[in-house]
């Protein structure tokens, strides 16, 4: 951030950070996430329950049904044996809503007879809840696409039960911070000094487990600094309650998942210093979901190979404590500043010859004007025509942003007609509009890449089936992962949109982005992926002259269409 | 109307974890539900508890009896509560003789349903103490005081 950004623009950029980006994991990270979770749910299944006899305070479950049949002999190995089985073809991939049903109902069972043992623990309840997270996810998924209707964000089942499993685990922080706020009457940080007589007692029942010698007032001296001062209890203890309460934005994206993750982490950590707490499958699923550290390392070593050096230090360790110290820049994840940069000059040469008088344009035989690098529509008052007026959506992401926009623009294109623009180009309005535009080409090509982020969940619900989904959706990443990629994604929805309005067909055939994907050969990746897309774009178009009625001469047209998409 | 709010909610991002988050605090404690009450007040003082044999040394919960001591307080803590249910203060309104029977009814849960129960059971008498733990001139004091023996 530049020092003399104005204040505005500052917060409109941390604003940015907390922008909700879904997650699409690649193919090697829902592997990994498929066997660490598959490792802490067998954890999770707690041994030893055998040698309880009856369930004396029933709850859950064990209100309806009783669980005393868990303590018949042998038991506790057919459990274990059933989890295990079914473990394994979750990890597989096959027949998962049976194999997690199997599992849950395992872990239900167990953990619930334990709790009805006359106290009620709570170390395995985020492991339960994210299982059924997942549950739902694979039950819902055959349901949804019979249906016809697609999953949230356009994610495959995989995604998105990645995505409920982190949401069921940070529902745990955030009703914990709700509970902390009812019960002390919303007087929780003020009493956090008073945590100190909690470690006392938390030690001293640490002891008494086993009476060690020495575990007892092994922390008594911090507790009482957490007493002596109090702003170091508020300091400490009470940034839990913001942390537990606001929670739910660690699902918002990457970077919100990373800082989320490692400061959760971080306070378990100390916790189970202070207090003796374990909080072991808190730590666990942390570190799965949302720290992520295999990503952090790949995009370290991604960005180290590309040039682009960002105070890594080389080793793979320190990739995940710059990633977490240093400020990563807000457009990362939408799109890194480099890349930004190169693609808003390229959309701005292809759709204003790059230059600052193209910005604003009226073309012959249009009733709207036509602003920024993309070409933005902006019609007159009481004017509309067949294309989505695109130019007001600018100027709020403009607001948003930080930019101060002129109340002017904030309203209908001051012109009423082409005569009325040509007459006013030279004018100050038109100049100051053209000043602005020049100076927000990032930001423009922001909302451009967000446009075109949007497209991704319509294409996959209008793809043909499954694997046809799976095909766009692989090529769509492929091509979004390089700079011509993502150039070539923009341009070609901004030229001939997404293809999916089934208006938009010559005999049957349409000529969008979608057909486009669908067209493209093989599994390219890196720039071959982008030449493949205009190989492939090119075919597209060349079929859509053909299928075009004769009365619409588009043959004049194909020529110029085929450069455009050559050059990607 | 209709119209709005339903696009107000979906523009909620996260719908699932504020269903989930729903659902605990309706049912509060119900496997894998929970409304995680764990540290959700702190008060002034505190205590804990812990057995003694009828010497009054003290015994290892979990090695001897294969219970935690802060498990073993949760059943001790509900008899309280059961106890002081429609009293003014709750809890805090227990006459001795009241926290003793709770004492007692801890003690005999304990050789019951432990998992090491024949080990509770071998010991001739079992004695509760509570540790009250409070601020006293600006220092942490503690001190134990027997509450039941059975």
């Amino acid at each position: 951030m530049e020092p003399g950004a104005p204040t505005a623009t500052r917060f409109a950029r941390i604003l940015s950070w907390f922008r909700f980006e879904p997650v699409r994991h690649a193919f090697w990270e829902l592997l990994l996430f498929r066997l660490g979770f598959a490792w802490i749910m067998w954890r999770a299944l707690p041994g030893g329950f055998q040698q309880y006899r009856d369930q004396p305070e029933p709850n859950g479950i064990a209100q309806w049904i009783d669980l005393t049949w868990l303590t018949d002999p042998g038991r506790a190995e057919q459990v274990r044996w059933a989890t295990g089985i079914a473990l394994v073809f979750y990890v597989f991939g096959l027949l998962r809503v049976p194999a997690l049903t199997v599992v849950i109902a395992c872990h239900v069972a167990v953990c619930t007879f334990l709790n009805s043992q006359g106290a009620i623990g709570h170390t395995a309840q985020i492991v339960g809840m994210a299982m059924v997270a997942q549950w739902l996810v694979f039950a819902w998924a055959p349901i949804a696409r019979r249906l016809g209707r697609p999953l949230p964000h356009g994610y495959s089942p995989e995604q998105l039960a990645v995505d409920w499993a982190r949401q069921a685990v940070m529902a745990t922080y955030v009703i914990s911070a709700l509970t902390k706020l009812v019960r002390s009457d919303g007087r929780w940080i003020l009493d956090a000094p008073y945590f100190g007589l909690q470690i006392v007692k938390s030690n001293g029942m640490d002891y008494y487990n086993r009476l060690q010698a020495g575990a007892d007032d092994g922390m008594q001296w911090l507790a009482q600094i957490l007493l002596d001062h109090p702003w170091s209890a508020w300091f400490l203890i009470g940034i839990a309650l913001p942390l537990e309460l606001f929670a739910f934005a660690a699902c918002f994206n990457r970077r919100t998942a990373l800082w989320f993750g490692v400061l959760l982490l971080a306070f378990h950590s100390t916790v189970s210093v202070v207090m003796r707490l374990g909080f072991m499958y808190n730590k666990l699923l942390l570190l799965l979901f949302f720290v992520n550290l295999p990503f952090w390392i790949v995009w370290g070593i991604r960005h180290v190979a590309a040039g682009r050096r960002r105070a890594l230090g080389g080793a793979a360790a320190a990739v995940l404590t710059a990633a977490v110290l240093l400020p990563l820049r807000p457009t990362v994840a939408a799109v890194d500043p480099a890349t930004a940069a190169w693609v808003g000059r390229k959309v701005w040469q292809n759709e204003c010859g790059g230059t600052v008088e193209g910005l604003v344009s009226w073309n012959a035989g249009e009733h709207f004007a036509s602003v920024g690098i993309g070409h933005f529509i902006w019609y007159p008052e009481g004017v509309r025509g067949p294309f989505e007026e695109s130019f007001p959506k600018l100027v709020a992401h403009l607001s948003a942003s930080g930019v101060e926009v002129p109340a002017w623009v904030k309203g209908p294109c001051p012109w009423k007609t082409r005569a009325e623009f040509l007459a006013a180009r030279e004018g100050s309005q038109v100049a100051a509009l053209r000043k602005l535009l020049a100076a927000t080409v990032p930001q423009q090509t922001e909302l451009l890449v967000r446009r075109m982020e949007a497209a991704l969940p319509k294409l996959l619900g209008a793809a043909a089936d499954g694997a046809g989904r799976s095909r766009v959706e692989a090529r769509f990443q492929a091509l979004r992962a390089t700079k011509e990629g993502t150039f070539a994604l923009i341009d070609y929805v901004n030229f001939k949109g997404e293809g999916t309005n089934p208006s938009e067909r010559y005999r049957g055939e349409g000529w969008g982005l979608l057909q486009v994907l669908e067209g493209m050969e093989g599994s390219p990746q890196g720039v071959a992926a982008a030449r493949e897309f205009g190989a492939s774009a090119a075919r597209v178009l060349a079929r859509r002259v053909r299928n075009a009625p004769p009365e619409r001469n588009e043959g004049r047209w194909l020529k110029g269409w085929t450069a455009r998409v050559s050059a990607y | 109307m209709r119209e709005s709010v339903l696009r107000m909610w979906r523009a909620v991002p996260c719908k699932l974890l504020w269903a989930f988050v729903a659902v605990c605090a309706l049912v509060q404690e119900w496997y894998p539900f929970s409304h995680f009450p764990m540290y959700s007040n702190f008060e002034p003082h505190t205590y804990y508890i812990y057995l003694a044999d009828s010497e009054d040394r003290p015994v290892a919960l979990q090695s001897e009896f294969g219970i935690r001591t802060s498990n073993f307080k949760k059943i001790y803590d509900r008899k309280l509560r059961e106890l002081g249910k429609g009293k003014p203060r709750g809890t805090k309104s227990l006459t001795p003789e009241e926290r003793a029977e709770a004492g007692r009814y801890a003690i005999g849960f304990l050789r019951q349903n432990s998992v090491k129960r024949s080990r509770a059971q071998a010991f001739p008498a079992l004695k509760l103490y509570e540790v009250q733990i409070r601020m006293e001139g600006g220092a942490i004091r503690t001190e134990a005081r027997a509450i039941a023996e059975g």
